[in-house]
């Protein structure tokens, strides 16, 4: 929780000491708190409170005390009210006892939740170099309390170094920029860590983290003209990659 | 044998092809004639001979990751003889039937 605490003592046939606060509840994260506010004859006590933490919008509720009487009056105190999201304009007034305006001030006040963070996936989870590639999925995706549209930002580790080393063509793209390892830069014995950063455009949260080795390698993968004139490849460029998902046996042999 | 595991076997995906030596192009014509799986042609800068580090006449079986799943020499074991015939085509039935 939040405090913000501005004391003042004003003027007038009498002297109060007011307390002018604002309040955000537990886990919520105040961005910008810039409030200025201006007193010109009398004392006023505000306070500033989510009415609905954890709703996707937030209504804004102000209430004061003026010479001792609380409010609101719901004639006239529930001044500013939302839905809003992120950006709020709010405005806090207090009357005196009689009823006269006492103080009016307007303050824009910034509110958001970073998203949380989302539960990720690398696969295959037990990827083959030279015949998988690396993808990472986000198996939950990230919430955001403020109802944001949350995008990820993807990142790699091998073995502990940065990602794409000089050799690498990687990353790709399948879902999100950059959430995709070729298969050509997998080598035998390499572990790969992914990073999925959420991102609700006013703020990134916790980051995911899915990890997978490479425990296999394929052979080389090639490409060859196909001489024979009845086969159906006949003309065309042939690569053990066609034949990925299925069993295919290679005769190595001499026409001569 | 390709025609009698589609036959027998149309559930199992198995594809067979050959790979001719680079230089020995000129029997392209007739070894493939009344055959219609692809037929290869190694080159000098592809070289797959080499980077496969095959034998002559060798068989490469590869799974469905392309892993190797098994390598069966056709001059060691002579498809003439029926018992080797079957041990090749047994090979391919089990490595799809994973």
């Amino acid at each position: 929780m939040l405090v913000a605490l501005l004391t003042s003592t004003l003027l007038g046939s009498q002297a109060w000491a007011c307390t002018v606060g604002l309040v955000t509840p537990a886990g919520r994260e105040l961005v910008s708190d810039n409030p200025v506010f201006s007193w010109d004859t009398d004392c006023v006590v505000s306070r500033i409170g989510f009415s609905r933490p954890g709703a996707s919008t937030w209504q804004w509720r102000s209430w004061g005390t003026v010479s001792s009487l609380t409010h609101p009056d719901p004639a006239w105190d529930r001044l500013s009210e939302g839905p809003w999201v992120h950006g709020v304009r709010w405005k806090v007034q207090g009357r005196d006892a009689d009823g006269g305006m006492a103080a009016s001030s307007t303050h824009f006040l910034n509110v958001n939740v970073p998203p949380e963070s989302p539960s990720i996936e690398v696969v295959p989870s037990d990827p083959v170099a030279g015949a998988h590639d690396l993808v990472c999925e986000i198996a939950r995706s990230s919430t955001d309390a403020d109802g944001d549209a949350v995008s990820y930002h993807f990142h790699w580790v091998v073995d502990g170094g940065s990602y794409p080393r000089s050799s690498d063509t990687g990353p790709d793209t399948t879902t999100w920029t950059d959430d995709t390892i070729p298969t050509e830069d997998l080598s035998l014995g390499e572990t790969w860590v992914c990073f999925a950063v959420p991102d609700d455009g006013t703020a990134t949260g916790d980051t995911g983290i899915a990890t997978a080795s490479v425990t296999a390698e394929a052979l080389p993968d090639f490409s060859l003209d196909d001489e024979n004139s009845t086969s159906a490849t006949h003309g065309h460029s042939v690569s053990p990659r066609d034949y990925l998902e299925q069993v295919s046996g290679w005769y190595f042999g001499h026409a001569t | 044998m390709q025609q009698e595991l589609e036959a027998d076997y149309p559930d199992l995906d198995i594809q067979i092809l050959g790979v001719n030596e680079a230089g020995k192009e000129a029997g392209n014509s007739s070894i493939s004639d009344g055959r219609d799986i692809p037929w290869l042609q190694d080159t000098s800068d592809a070289d797959v001979w080499n980077a496969w580090a095959v034998t002559y006449r060798d068989v490469i079986i590869l799974d469905q990751d392309n892993r190797v799943y098994d390598v069966f020499n056709v001059t060691t074991y002579d498809l003439s003889d029926t018992s080797s015939y079957e041990a090749l085509k047994q090979i391919f039935i089990d490595a799809a039937s994973e």
